[in-house]
């Protein structure tokens, strides 16, 4: 087992990232989800197109995200701020 | 090695250039080819792929030893190498164009090349002669100067250049004339037969002209008509008295003593002899200038001084000037000198003398005519008489005195002319005309002297004439004579005045015929004489004359023998000095060589020594080392081998496990004087990566291979989502395989790189345990693969460096351990 302060290997980002990526989009589409519901129910009288909406945002949202972490400049063994963030909340395999 | 085998994709016009590189390239061996494969990697390759390549390309050298050694530095090495080659290789075919298009020219001037042909031929002949003569330097060289006329100067200008630059220089010897210096000018200085003949003519008419000098016949002729005229006068002396033949015999005295007088108013000996002795100056006079002329035409000799003869003679070839001729000893001058001054001293008196003894004489001279010219003077007259006698006396010890003192002054005369050869007193001549007169007149006076006497004689004659034919009358006084006495007196005087009258008469006819007779015998006697005496005199001058022209001739004729030995033997010393100077040149030259050969012999033998000293010194030297080498040797092979232990110790560590401080330490404690050692243990220490470990880092491949064929497709312009899918899919459906070829076949077809190929590659690789071809290839990487595997590839290498480091370590221990065995021839 590694040790948080050892910089990350190259191969290991990948999977963070995909690892954020997917908490990120589900979070996002279950947010959505949970909105449209939510506004559906409130102010769209129980239509069902805000939670499809909502949950569609969300995916997009999440989808959107995702790709731009994939696509941001990738500098081996830095860590970015929301993997350390996220780091703490989900278990991975490098931290501690 | 690895070698492209396909070209990557080029730019057309460099494709053409290699094209025809390459059919270039096809001539050179096989082992150049490599080389040539990779420079046709060069145009156009991508930095990276050329960096692999070299460093591909050393790898065929290492794959028979199992453990790839020191590639990174080849790597940085060999590309200078490879890029050098590249500028010569470009460097040939522009060549091969130029040459094809000139090709194509040479059926067009064929003329022109002949004439070309024929030019160059002939210089080429002009210059090889040339350089040949200046080369050779001899006969060769002399001939050609002497046949053709210009190639004196151009061989000399060749000469100029040449000789610096070769070190040629004439040797003395040969720069010394091999002719014999010219002796024409020491020639030209000895006086030739022409000179010698102008002088002896010179000589000759000095004595001509001396003889002509002499009394001639003309002047005695004169001095002859001179007495002739004296006695003529005594004769009408004679005439006008009509006296007895006391008279006639007077007038017969008379003649003899004129005839005397003539003969010694001639030039009579002494005078003559004083003339001649005259002529002889003169002579001599001539005779000193010819001298002169000849010593002027004739070149003086050397003096014969020997502190000159170095300085004059430094210089063998030519002979300066002459020294003086040699002069006879100068006349001792204060003898004649002296002479001279009595001779002055002498001559004031003397001439007073000659004077008074001059007017004496005339004085009776004078009286005594007086005497005769009165006829009226009789015998007993005393006065007169007396004082004639009185006076003839005075003229006659006047005249005594004045020979005598005259004789001394000849005598000294004749001293001073020995003295001064033949020089005469100035005062000489004034003195011989005085005495010439002086005796004139004594003679004249001593003639007339006897005057009396006659008288007196002619008186008693008569008388005793008388006395006999008239005894008678004689007792008689002239009053006591009768008239018959008187008569016969008369008769006989008459008688006696008429035969004396005849006796006149016959003598006068008889006079001019006795006188002319005897003036004649006179005359011819004194010719006779003079001209005996000249012809004598000649003679014995011109005897001497010639004596003396043959003894200069003699004398002139020796000089000039003795100046021509002079000249010779000067000249052989100068030639004698020549040759010394020459033989001592070349001795010295010699002496010179030989020297420095000796020298040089000296030299060698001496470095030789040394060099003998120095080996047994470096000998002895690499003994006492080879010993304490031994002894270090051993102890570093104890070293080297816990050195040894301890490397394989961490060797293993670092490829199986973890180092750890403590190993490092011990090595140190077991090298500590290994400066190379250190700087491997620091590196190792300093080694701040991650540790890994072999096992590590193939457990990581496998999921990086994983990765990276999921992500084959994304690089930077296609990283979508989307695209992300697609290459996951694009992963699924690809089958994963090991590429082995790689291991038999270098050659990587660059244009046909993937992902997939590379992954495959490198799986193989590293299922053979090449680690190192395996980093190479997955940094042929690109795009999001790349990111993937970047800190892999980091990590291995870093894995890679401690290990090599670590066997360099055990290496070095090796080597070390290698280097105690004991050597073996």
């Amino acid at each position: 087992m590694t040790t948080p302060t050892r910089p990350l290997a190259s191969e290991e980002i990948y999977g963070e990232k995909w690892n954020r990526c997917v908490t990120d989009t589900i979070v996002k589409t279950a947010s959505g989800l949970a909105l449209g519901i939510v506004f559906s129910a409130v102010l769209f009288r129980r239509r069902p197109w805000p939670v499809f909406l909502g949950t569609g945002i969300g995916l997009g949202m999440g989808y959107g995200n995702c790709q731009n972490e994939f696509r941001s400049p990738y500098v081996p063994g830095q860590v970015s701020k929301l993997a350390t963030l996220r780091g703490h909340l989900s278990p991975k395999p490098s931290s501690n | 090695m690895l070698r492209a085998a396909h070209l990557p994709r080029a730019q057309p016009a460099a494709l053409n250039f290699l094209l025809v590189s390459k059919r270039w390239q096809q001539t050179p061996a096989s082992p150049g080819s490599g080389i040539t494969a990779s420079t046709k990697s060069t145009p156009g390759s991508h930095t990276t792929q050329y960096a692999t390549n070299n460093p591909a390309s050393a790898f065929k050298t290492q794959t028979a030893a199992s453990r790839p050694s020191f590639n990174a530095p080849i790597d940085r090495t060999s590309n200078p190498y490879k890029t050098t080659t590249s500028p010569t290789s470009t460097y040939v075919p522009p060549s091969s164009q130029r040459t094809n298009p000139s090709s194509g020219n040479k059926t067009g001037g064929g003329a022109g090349t002949l004439v070309k042909a024929i030019v160059y031929g002939v210089a080429l002949g002009v210059t090889g002669t040339l350089a040949y003569a200046e080369y050779e330097n001899d006969s060769f060289r002399r001939q050609l100067e002497s046949t053709i006329p210009y190639t004196a100067t151009i061989l000399g200008g060749i000469d100029q250049v040449i000789d610096p630059v070769l070190g040629r220089q004439k040797s003395i010897t040969k720069g010394i004339t091999d002719k014999v210096p010219d002796l024409a000018y020491v020639k030209d200085k000895l006086p030739g037969k022409d000179q010698v003949k102008k002088l002896g003519e010179q000589v000759k008419d000095a004595t001509n002209q001396v003889v002509e000098k002499l009394p001639d016949k003309n002047t005695l002729k004169k001095v002859g008509e001179q007495a002739k005229d004296a006695v003529n006068k005594v004769t009408d002396k004679i005439t006008d008295q009509s006296k007895a033949k006391g008279l006639v015999h007077q007038t017969t005295d008379q003649v003899k003593d004129a005839v005397n007088t003539v003969r010694e108013a001639l030039p009579d000996t002494k005078g003559l002899k004083k003339n001649l002795d005259h002529m002889k100056e003169q002579i001599q006079d001539a005779a000193h200038t010819v001298k002169e002329t000849v010593k002027e035409a004739v070149p003086a000799l050397p003096k014969g001084r020997s502190g000159d003869s170095s300085g004059k003679l430094t210089d063998p070839v030519f002979i300066e000037e002459a020294g003086e001729m040699a002069v006879p000893p100068p006349i001792p001058q204060d003898k004649y000198k002296k002479l001279e001054e009595e001779i002055s001293q002498l001559f004031a008196p003397l001439s007073t003398q000659i004077d008074e003894a001059l007017s004496a004489a005339r004085e009776h001279i004078s009286h005594m005519k007086t005497l005769i010219d009165n006829p009226h003077i009789s015998t007993s007259d005393h006065e007169t008489w007396k004082k004639a006698e009185h006076l003839q006396e005075q003229a006659k010890t006047s005249y005594e005195k004045a020979t005598d003192k005259l004789r001394e002054w000849k005598d000294k005369l004749v001293e001073y002319s020995t003295a001064t050869n033949g020089q005469i007193h100035p005062e000489e001549k004034k003195l011989d005309e005085k005495y010439q007169e002086l005796h004139k007149q004594y003679t004249t006076s001593t003639f007339v002297k006897n005057f009396r006497t006659y008288i007196d004689e002619a008186t008693k004659s008569f008388q005793k004439e008388i006395e006999t034919m008239f005894p008678s009358l004689a007792g008689k006084n002239p009053t006591q004579l009768t008239h018959e006495d008187l008569q016969a007196l008369l008769v006989h005087a008459h008688r006696r005045v008429v035969k004396l009258q005849n006796d006149i008469a016959r003598m006068r006819i008889n006079e001019s015929d006795s006188i002319k007779a005897g003036v004649e015998s006179a005359r011819s006697e004194i010719d006779r004489l003079v001209e005996e005496r000249v012809q004598t005199r000649v003679a014995k001058t011109t005897e001497q004359l010639t004596e003396e022209l043959k003894s200069y001739e003699k004398n002139l004729r020796q000089q000039f023998d003795e100046q021509l030995k002079y000249e010779i033997v000067l000249q052989h010393q100068a030639l004698t000095q020549y040759l010394a100077d020459v033989l001592s040149r070349q001795y010295q030259e010699w002496a010179r060589e030989y020297e420095k050969q000796l020298e040089n012999e000296s030299m060698k033998i001496n470095l030789n020594l040394q060099n003998q000293l120095r080996s047994t010194l470096d000998r002895l030297h690499a003994i006492e080392q080879a010993i304490e080498a031994n002894y270090d040797s051993q102890q570093r092979g104890r070293q080297a081998q816990q050195l040894w232990i301890q490397a394989q110790n961490i060797l293993n560590q670092i490829v199986h496990g973890t180092t750890t401080e403590n190993d490092l330490d011990v090595i140190s404690k077991i090298v500590p004087n290994e400066k190379f050692v250190h700087i491997l243990l620091n590196e190792l220490k300093a080694d701040d990566s991650p540790v890994t470990n072999e096992e590590m880092l193939r457990e990581r491949f496998t999921h990086v291979n994983k990765l990276c064929r999921r992500v084959a497709l994304i690089d930077d312009e296609h990283n979508s989502l989307w695209n992300y899918f697609l290459s996951y899919l694009q992963s699924l459906l690809i089958v994963r395989q090991r590429d082995d070829t790689i291991l038999t076949d270098d050659a990587i077809d660059l244009n046909r790189l993937s992902t997939f190929t590379i992954l495959n590659y490198v799986q193989s690789y590293l299922d053979h345990n090449q680690w190192y071809n395996a980093l190479r290839l997955m940094q042929l990487l690109s795009g999001e693969p790349r990111n993937v595997a970047q800190s892999w590839i980091a990590d291995t290498r870093n894995y890679l460096a401690k290990k090599q480091t670590s066997e360099l370590l055990e290496a070095y221990s090796n080597s070390i351990g290698l280097g105690t065995l004991p050597r073996t021839a």
